[in-house]
């Protein structure tokens, strides 16, 4: 049997053991109902938005007072899916860690890993049939979300071909930065002692990226995260946050994403003017460099894999 | 010693031993001086910034329009309060993951059960031992919120803050605990323990995360940088007036984020430490008073929790076939 045919086998019996695990699919339906959801909530937003500018407006008048411009005028068609990229960067990458843990995990739970190294099958070839699943698994997740925003995107008649393929790219960035975690999550999944502790460092992990990063970089508080626009915090400003954002911007994995992603659906706040080519260039480098991380992660754990103590006795 | 004490205890102990709780409190205590850290360095930013325009302003012979800012110390906790939102939702959580998992994995539960044990005695057993813990963790981070804050907020800290730290702790501990309640119950329930992990978080996701999220998003104060109505430049009795033609769209969006017991604990505590301007110099009972109904949502969601605790742990049979 050749390495390309025992890696789609075991490819094959991963997604198989994943189709059984009902709570991965409890995880993947609140993705999947958001990703529904996300283009009425933001399309309902605009609207009241509309509405509650015309009122003010008449109040302002009525007081014989300044009307000022609509402050959403300038603001893109696309605004309305921007949701998504909140629900990517919270549920998304949760998802893609459940992911990443049940296909590491199963062979260590069920006890078959000096099993599966008892017949011809290398280490590299385990490896690449989990990531083959997972890469797999993934790609029909994001698939599915991308035809639920380009159908409603439709719905709200926002939908043309500059923003179909706008919608495209922001997908297309998306499946990268979850790769990154379910890697990762496949990698601690191998490596961890129990199965709680696989979850639990994941989870670290994903905080620390989702949440602490952007504190320390952008002076942006954790629950910031959840506000559509985000506070203005001119952070340049002050010496000290300037230097603590110029040391941890490049790990701000979370901020690089959504920053590009913004820019891919056109929905970027940009008081500061339009960003370079360079640093969106130095955006994706980051993505594919968290890519290029969970990937050596994972490789790593596998080659210190010792068939003889990797079941887990839970 | 009264057997509920000694389970407790017991609990306690296990708890303290274990490595993975110890990395959750190191990670909320480095958190917690990373927020006041940065909190600190805003607040100084904003200070730098008004005297700048001030100076701009002198030298143009005008008066500023705006006061200076003042630094509240407990306002540069906004950040501490939103991990314990999320990090002490997860450990509480973890925590009642583990308190059933161990019985589980040792059968340690089939062996107390033989002993003159009712099972009441071990379940409250296991919520005072965990209430306990987690009551040992947010003081923790209260006296390093203590210790710290006169030195990286350069400002001391009054009697009634001391009080105000003093209710932050006991309601964040029963926020916690209401998450320890859920995970406790799924893990009875669940034949395979890690899915009751997996569907806690589930929960935790839609309502630590999801929930006061669309809430946010509804908000059309939140459209724009900075507020949208301040950007009309719109009174706060002219913003009423105009929010007074939307009533049921803000039911919806209240509807939403009062679902969330999340939110409920974060308005009770942005109000106590006066993050949300409007409660800075109010007195304590008139904090207190405005917020009752939002501590008292908090109090339900755990009584219900324990309650559910109990009544699960004294039917399961999953405890003695695992």
């Amino acid at each position: 049997m050749t390495a390309g045919e025992t890696i789609k086998i075991i490819a094959r019996k991963e997604i198989k053991y994943l189709l059984r695990e009902k709570t991965f699919f409890l995880l993947l339906a609140v993705f999947i109902i958001m990703a529904a959801l996300s283009t009425f909530i933001g399309w309902s937003a605009q609207h009241t938005i509309r509405n509650v500018y015309d009122a003010a407006t008449a109040e302002l008048a009525a007081n014989h007072q300044a009307i000022p411009a609509f402050p959403l005028a300038h603001v893109s068609s696309l605004a309305i899916i921007k949701n998504m990229i909140i629900y990517v960067v919270l549920i998304g990458s949760l998802v893609s860690i459940i992911l990443g843990y049940f296909i590491g995990i199963n062979d260590r739970i069920s006890g078959t890993i000096k099993l599966i190294f008892s017949r011809q099958v290398s280490k590299t070839e385990l490896l690449g049939g989990k990531i083959f699943a997972i890469t797999y698994v993934l790609s029909i997740i994001t698939l599915s979300a991308l035809a639920i925003s380009l159908i409603s995107a439709g719905i709200f008649h926002v939908l043309s071909f500059a923003n179909g393929l706008k919608i495209l790219g922001f997908y297309a960035l998306s499946f990268l930065y979850m790769l990154g975690f379910a890697l990762l999550s496949l990698a601690l999944a191998m490596k961890m002692k129990s199965s709680a502790g696989a979850i639990l460092y994941s989870l670290f992990i994903w905080i620390i990226i989702t949440f602490a990063l952007p504190e320390l970089s952008s002076a942006l508080y954790p629950t910031s995260l959840l506000n559509p626009v985000l506070p203005p915090t001119d952070i340049l400003n002050s010496p000290v946050l300037s230097y603590i954002h110029n040391f941890v911007w490049p790990f701000s994995i979370s901020e690089h994403f959504k920053e590009l992603s913004a820019a891919v659906l056109g929905v970027a706040d940009l008081p500061g003017g339009q960003p370079s080519l360079y640093a969106y260039g130095f955006n994706i480098s980051i993505i594919f460099f968290w890519n290029i991380f969970s990937f050596l992660a994972a490789f790593l754990f596998f080659r210190k894999i010792k068939p003889a103590q990797s079941d887990l006795y839970e | 010693m009264n057997k509920t004490l000694i389970i407790a205890k017991k609990e306690f102990k296990d708890i303290k031993r274990s490595r993975i709780f110890a990395y959750v409190l190191l990670m909320l205590f480095a958190l917690t001086i990373i927020s006041l850290f940065v909190s600190e360095l805003i607040f100084r930013d904003q200070v730098t910034q008004y005297n700048n325009s001030l100076a701009i302003l002198k030298s143009m012979g005008k008066l500023p329009a705006a006061a200076s800012p003042q630094l509240f110390p407990l306002n540069l906790l906004r950040g501490v309060v939103g991990y314990i939102e999320i990090i002490g939702a997860i450990l509480g959580i973890f925590l009642g993951y583990i308190s059933v998992f161990k019985e589980r994995n040792t059968r340690a539960i089939k062996l107390l059960l033989t002993r003159p044990v009712k099972r009441s005695s071990i379940i409250y057993g296991k919520i005072l031992g965990n209430f306990a813990f987690v009551f040992f963790a947010i003081a923790s981070v209260a006296l390093l919120i203590l210790l710290t804050l006169p030195f990286i907020g350069g400002a001391g800290l009054t009697g009634i803050d001391f009080v105000k730290l003093g209710i932050f702790t006991v309601l964040s501990s029963l926020y916690i605990l209401i998450f320890f309640t859920l995970s406790f119950i799924l893990s009875i329930k669940q034949k395979s323990i890690v899915n009751a992990l997996i569907i806690s978080f589930a929960i935790w996701l839609v309502f630590v995360l999801i929930m006061p999220q669309i809430g946010d998003t509804m908000d059309p104060d939140n459209q724009v940088p900075g507020g949208f109505f301040m950007s009309m430049a719109l009174s706060r009795p002219q913003e009423k007036k105009v929010m007074a033609h939307f009533n049921h769209y803000e039911t919806i969006r209240g509807g939403v984020e009062q679902l969330s017991v999340t939110k409920h604990y974060e308005r009770s505590i942005f109000a106590l430490f006066g993050i949300k301007k409007d409660y800075n110099g109010q007195a304590l009972n008139a904090i207190l008073r405005d917020q009752w109904g939002n501590i008292a949502v908090v109090v339900l969601f755990l009584l219900i929790g324990v309650w559910a605790d109990i009544i699960f742990f004294r039917r399961s049979q999953n405890l003695l076939n695992s």
